[in-house]
């Protein structure tokens, strides 16, 4: 569904990734584990649109989008959940979740409602400025939203950052739910315990490389974890 | 107590004509963060474009309207994509002086086409004013304020109320998430640089109907009004700038009536210096609308 | 030969008054104050060797001083805001400066007529120059000598450890301050300077051109001061140099034959500068 093929993204002359592949399949939940600076939040902006790669190639559904502009990676049905929320503060949660549809041409009023009976505390908050809701609801908003743009691949950069335990428990949920559905997701998250539960397959990136790669269980699970937090050469 | 009476209704047609520039000016800096010195001289030039077409046909008053909108549009949109479009990431100054380089092309063919300092404008309404008692009130004026109240609430529709605002507002709130939503940010600013020129172009209209007369100073003129009755309303904020462009109208009005105009203009801008580097509360907020 | 020491002049003043911004511009500030200064200056300046009979040097180094002081007592107040607030504030404080002077009346009867600023008319007869005989050529390399005193000034400035100073406040206040940098200390020394360079240039434009008015000194002169260290940009003084003669001497000058048509091709190539190279001519790469 997704290729991504010896990508270099760099921020002048520091190269944060530096020739990385990799693959989502359709219908998979797909992770990336990894320690800071290792490059996966810089790997889910290129994707997006936001950063724009240096060299390597991205394809989505067999058609090239490394040289789209964000908006129109969400039109072709990728659609980001960054790792700073980035709700529109000075709008309502229902505003929010209209601004998440806005490239749609058919009615979704279906699905406004289908997604706020999945985000119960959205719904409570519907007509609340986004920017008085809490960390966690910030962070349900944001996948709502995202989901708004009826995505084929959602991306999700660090979605348990500072949540408490019960919200992160929520946010997995809900992932689980989302690929039940049929949503595929590639999914950052420093939480690799969490994350090796819901995926299907998953990346270890480490200093812009992919250093490992395969299914949960292929690696004995702690080992895998203190590479991500820690990264091999420290090991 | 008539002549304060009559001079607050003097500032209010005069500041409904500035807060109509500040609305055109609010929906460009919230949009794009960047000042806009090209936004008078646009103004200016459909002016002219409509002088010009009078001129050379005499057409109808409803027609000028139209040209002087549709040119500042179209002037307004030319800026937008010389100027801003290429400079939406940083270089801010970059943006700024290309703006004021095309103020000074928007000058040139203005004066080109006409070269004289001076051109009559048809009036809009060629009757006395009204009388209210011992107070006057000048048609001109009236329609100024009706035109300002009919602008903003259509301008509160679209932001509030229609799918493009929903689009609009985003992009004020936050351009990056915007643009994660499926928002091309590009493309709501051509879009708003566009509506709010069309205002500017109105404004101008008025203005120079009211006065009877036009001259390319509207340009220089026209931003700076409009940029000092969006400060006084406090950056970014439509309400706001409605608020500024009447204070700005009544202070002008009265301080003339006590000062003379000469060193009226120099009391304001004294004033707008002082409340800007003192900063009062409200002027600190950045609410988006 | 005296069109060219006249290009000269223009270019070595307008180089004076870019510069002024070009100090402020380091530390992040956009002032459009700057050619109210020029006009302090030259106002100043202007009544001293008219009016008081000064010679012309210590006539500059008093517009000088006050453009300084000004400039100091502005930015205090103007500093604390920033971005385009600062634009506005700077702007409203440039157009005052310009209406004080529209209605500044100071006329003293001096062998018959008399003479000094009379508002709107301007200020007439500053003839310091003509009356003790220097020629074209010689004013021209008199506004040159400051030309490159200042240049040589802010050359050595940006080398020193003040300039490095300048800059990292203009990168990044908040890291700038960190490490135990007095922001306001900082652009309110890089204003006063600005204001005295911008005091100076505006003492030599007034004998230059011996009529000066309000009109003069209104928006569009202060947007040309941001204009030219933009333009240039902002990695040497050469920059501003290289800028002003860019404008004044092939853009206002070269195509001068175009006759109207002249100032849309001015701001399409200005347009052109800042897209290709939205540092400046001369600033760094990328965007």
């Amino acid at each position: 569904m997704l290729r991504v093929v010896d990508l270099v993204t760099a921020y002048g002359k520091i190269e944060a990734l530096k020739g990385l592949s990799l693959e989502v399949r359709e219908g998979s939940i797909t992770c990336v584990l990894g320690p800071n600076g290792a490059g996966k939040t810089t790997l889910m902006l290129t994707i997006a649109g936001v950063l724009r790669p240096r060299q390597g190639a991205i394809e989505f559904r067999g058609e090239p989008i490394a040289a789209l502009s964000p908006h129109a990676i969400v039109a072709r049905g990728v659609a980001l959940v960054p790792e700073n929320r980035l709700v529109f503060a000075h709008m309502s949660v229902l505003e929010n979740l209209h601004a998440g549809a806005y490239q749609r041409k058919d009615p979704y009023e279906n699905d406004l409602e289908k997604i706020l009976a999945r985000f119960p505390r959205l719904k409570e908050r519907a007509s609340q400025d986004a920017g008085t809701l809490s960390g966690g609801e910030q962070q349900m908003l944001a996948v709502a939203r995202a989901l708004m743009s009826r995505p084929r691949l959602l991306l999700m950069d660090e979605p348990s950052l500072g949540l408490a335990p019960l919200v992160v428990e929520e946010i997995f949920r809900i992932i689980a739910e989302l690929h039940r559905d049929g949503t595929s997701i590639l999914l950052v998250e420093q939480n690799a315990h969490m994350a090796l539960k819901v995926a299907q397959h998953f990346y270890l990136i480490e200093q812009g490389r992919v250093t490992f790669s395969g299914s949960p269980g292929s690696l004995a699970e702690d080992e895998l974890i203190r590479r991500a937090y820690l990264g091999s050469a420290r090991a | 107590m008539i002549d304060f009476l009559q001079n607050t209704l003097d500032g209010l047609a005069l500041g409904s004509s500035y807060a109509l520039l500040a609305l055109g000016f609010t929906l460009i800096f919230g949009v794009l963060r960047r000042a806009n010195l090209a936004y008078g001289p646009a103004i200016m030039l459909g002016c002219y474009c409509a002088t010009w077409a009078y001129l050379k046909t005499g057409i109808g008053l409803l027609f000028l309207a139209l040209i002087a909108v549709a040119g500042s549009t179209l002037a307004g949109v030319y800026v937008e994509r010389l100027c801003f479009a290429p400079h939406r990431k940083g270089a801010a100054a970059a943006a700024m002086v290309a703006s004021f380089a095309l103020w000074m092309q928007f000058e040139e063919l203005a004066t080109l086409a006409l070269p004289r300092h001076l051109y009559a404008f048809p009036a809009l309404y060629a009757g006395g004013p009204l009388s209210l008692g011992r107070l006057t009130l000048r048609v001109e004026s009236l329609v100024m304020l009706v035109a300002a109240i009919l602008v903003c609430a259509a301008l509160w529709r679209i932001l509030y109320r229609s799918r493009f605002g929903t689009a609009v507002r985003a992009v004020i709130d936050s351009p990056a998430a915007a643009e994660l939503s499926g928002i091309s940010v590009s493309a709501v600013s051509l879009q708003v640089f566009a509506l709010a020129s069309a205002i500017g172009g109105l404004a101008g209209f008025l203005i120079v109907s009211g006065n009877e007369q036009v001259t390319p100073m509207l340009g220089m003129w026209s931003t700076l009004k409009g940029m000092l009755a969006m400060m006084l309303g406090g950056l970014g904020s439509l309400p706001g700038a409605i608020a500024g462009g009447v204070a700005l109208g009544l202070r002008e009005a009265h301080s003339q009536w006590y000062l003379g105009p000469q060193l009226r203009d120099f009391i304001a801008y004294l004033l707008l210096f002082v409340l800007l580097a003192v900063r009062p509360p409200w002027m600190n907020t950045r609410s988006a609308y | 030969m005296d069109f060219y020491f006249g290009l000269a002049q223009t270019v070595g003043i307008h180089t004076l008054l870019g510069l002024s911004a070009y100090i402020v511009l380091l530390t992040g500030q956009v002032s459009l104050a700057q050619a109210a200064f020029f006009a302090i200056g030259a106002y100043a300046a202007g009544m001293l060797t008219v009016l008081a009979g000064w010679h012309v040097v210590p006539a500059l180094g008093a517009g000088s001083l006050l453009g300084a002081v000004t400039a100091c007592a502005v930015g205090f107040p103007a500093l604390r805001v920033k971005g385009l607030m600062l634009v506005v504030a700077t702007l409203a404080f440039g157009e005052g400066v310009r209406l004080f002077f529209f209605n500044f009346d100071y006329q003293v009867a001096k062998g018959g007529i008399r003479v000094g600023p009379l508002g709107g008319e301007g200020f007439r007869q500053i003839r310091f120059f003509p009356e003790h005989g220097w020629t074209t050529a010689e004013v021209m390399l008199f506004i040159w000598v400051f030309v490159i005193g200042v240049m040589a000034l802010l050359w050595w400035l940006d080398r020193s450890r003040y300039g490095a100073v300048l800059r990292s406040v203009g990168e990044d206040e908040v890291a700038a301050q960190s490490v135990g940098i007095n922001l306001t200390a900082v652009k309110v020394s890089a204003m006063t300077v600005g204001g005295a360079i911008a005091g100076v240039g505006g003492g030599l434009y007034a004998h230059y051109t011996t009529h000066i008015e309000h009109a003069n000194f209104n928006v569009l002169l202060a947007t040309f001061a941001i204009a030219y260290p933009i333009v240039g940009g902002l990695r040497t003084v050469f920059g501003t140099l290289a800028a002003v003669i860019f404008v004044q001497a092939f853009l206002v000058e070269g195509l001068r034959f175009l006759g109207d048509w002249r100032n849309l091709l001015f701001g399409a190539l200005i347009i052109l500068a800042m897209n290709l190279r939205p540092h400046g001519l001369f600033g760094r790469h990328g965007a």
